[in-house]
C-alpha cells in the first residue's frame, strides 16, 4: 500500500522543529508535538498562510502522533526529552523511520538503542549542510528529501568513508 | 495492538512466546483516520494490512464516478490488493477507512523475511490464502448465477456481520445491484417473515 507519507514532528517547537515544519508543510501532511500548545497553534497558522493546502494537526502525545505518522522527527532539542519521547514511542515505531535531529552540545547522544526496530537515521543539523547516517535506503532517501526542502545539502556519511 | 492478531494467527497455528516477539518486529503499526486512503488507483500495494481495529474498504471507481465495492475488513481481517502486492502492477482499487482504524502493516520485503524466520508463519498464510480463494470462487459463482434476492441471501447466510455493520448504499454495491433494489429485497423478506 502506499499513502501519503505522514511526518510526525516531536519537539516541534524548537529552531529545528519550527523550520522543518515551516518548510516541508507544503510536501507532507504534518503531525506536530510539543509541550506548548499556544507555541504550536502559532506555528500552524504560520506554515497555513505559506502553505494554504497544507494539512497540519496538532497532537498533544508524542506516542499518538508516531502511531499515525509514517515517518518520525524527533527535533526536540535537549538530550533527555529526546531519550524520554523515544521510550515512549518504541512500541508504534517498528519499520517506521525515524529520525534523530542531533545537536552540537556535549551531552548529545544517539537514541538508536531506544528504538531498536525501526528504520533509525541521524542528521547533524548545520547552517548550509546536514550529515546523514542510517542504514536502510529508503529512509536515507526520504531523510535526504527532507534536508533538501529546508535548504541544506544533505551529506551521507557513508560517502565519507 | 497485537491482541485480535495473534489470537487469529493462534486459531490457525501454533505460534511460541520466542515466535510473537520475532512477528512483531516486522510489522509496523498505522493508525488511519476516517475517509484516509491507504491506497489509491495507480500505486503499487506494497503492503498488507491487518486490521486491529476500525473498518477499511476496497473498491474502484468506474469512468462514471460509480463506486463498485471489491471487499470489506474489520477487526481480524487483512486487506490489500493482492494483485498488485504480488505483481508489483500499479493498483485498479482504492482502500480507505469506512471507521478510523488501527492497523498493522508490512512491507513486501518483511513479509518474506518473517516467512524465512518464522516458518510457521508461512502455513498461516497458506491456511488464510486457501480460505480466501474458496470465498472468492464462491463469490464469483454467485455474482454469475444468482438473482439479486439470492445474492442477498447468499451473503446474509455467510456474512450476516457484514449486512450489520457496513452502510447499506455499500453493501449494495458489494452485490452488484442498487441501492434501491436492496431496499426494496429487504422489504419483501421482511413481509414474507412476517406472514409467516
Amino acid at each position: 500500500m502506499q499513502y501519503n507519507n505522514t511526518v510526525a514532528i516531536l519537539g516541534a517547537n524548537s529552531a529545528i522543529g519550527q523550520m522543518l515544519a515551516n518548510q516541508i508543510g507544503g510536501n507532507y501532511p504534518l503531525l506536530l508535538m510539543d509541550g506548548s500548545t499556544e507555541n504550536l497553534t502559532l506555528l500552524k497558522q504560520h506554515i497555513l498562510t505559506t502553505h494554504p493546502s497544507a494539512q497540519v494537526e496538532l497532537i498533544a502525545c508524542s506516542k499518538d502522533a508516531s502511531w499515525e505518522a509514517d515517518t518520525i522527527i524527533i527535533a526536540a532539542e535537549a538530550s533527555a526529552d529526546q531519550a524520554s519521547i523515544a521510550s515512549k514511542i518504541n512500541e508504534v515505531t517498528t519499520c517506521k523511520t525515524v529520525i534523530q535531529i542531533r545537536y552540537a552540545s556535549a551531552d548529545s547522544v544517539s537514541i538508536q538503542p531506544l528504538l531498536p526496530y525501526s528504520k533509525f537515521v541521524s542528521v547533524e543539523w548545520a547552517n548550509t549542510a546536514a550529515i546523514v547516517e542510517g542504514n536502510d535506503e529508503v529512509s536515507l532517501s526520504i531523510t535526504g528529501e527532507i534536508v533538501h526542502l529546508c535548504g541544506l545539502k544533505p551529506i551521507f556519511k557513508k560517502s565519507l568513508i | 495492538m497485537f491482541e485480535v492478531f495473534f489470537s487469529q494467527v493462534k486459531d490457525k497455528v501454533l505460534l511460541s512466546e520466542a515466535e510473537q516477539k520475532l512477528v512483531k518486529t516486522f510489522f509496523s503499526p498505522k493508525k488511519i483516520r476516517k475517509k484516509q486512503y491507504l491506497l489509491q488507483e495507480g500505486n503499487i500495494c506494497r503492503h498488507l494490512a491487518f486490521v486491529e481495529k476500525g473498518l477499511l474498504r476496497s473498491y474502484n471507481v468506474d469512468e462514471k464516478g460509480v463506486e463498485h465495492m471489491i471487499h470489506f475488513a474489520w477487526e481480524g481481517w487483512w486487506m490489500a490488493d493482492m494483485l498488485s502486492f504480488l505483481s508489483d502492477e500499479p493498483s485498479t482499487y482504492h482502500i480507505d477507512a469506512i471507521e478510523e482504524a488501527e492497523l498493522l502493516l508490512i512491507s513486501q520485503t518483511d513479509f518474506e523475511k518473517m516467512l524465512l524466520k518464522v516458518p510457521v508463519m508461512e502455513r498461516y498464510f497458506r491456511i488464510l490464502f486457501q480460505n480466501n480463494i474458496i470465498s472468492k470462487e464462491r463469490r464469483l459463482i454467485s455474482s454469475i448465477t444468482n438473482s439479486a434476492e439470492e445474492k442477498f441471501l447468499h451473503l446474509s447466510a455467510t456474512n450476516p456481520a457484514l449486512i450489520k455493520r457496513i452502510p447499506q448504499q455499500l453493501v449494495a454495491s458489494y452485490l452488484g445491484i442498487t441501492p434501491e433494489t436492496l431496499s426494496r429485497i429487504k422489504k419483501k423478506l421482511a413481509k414474507g417473515s412476517s406472514k409467516t
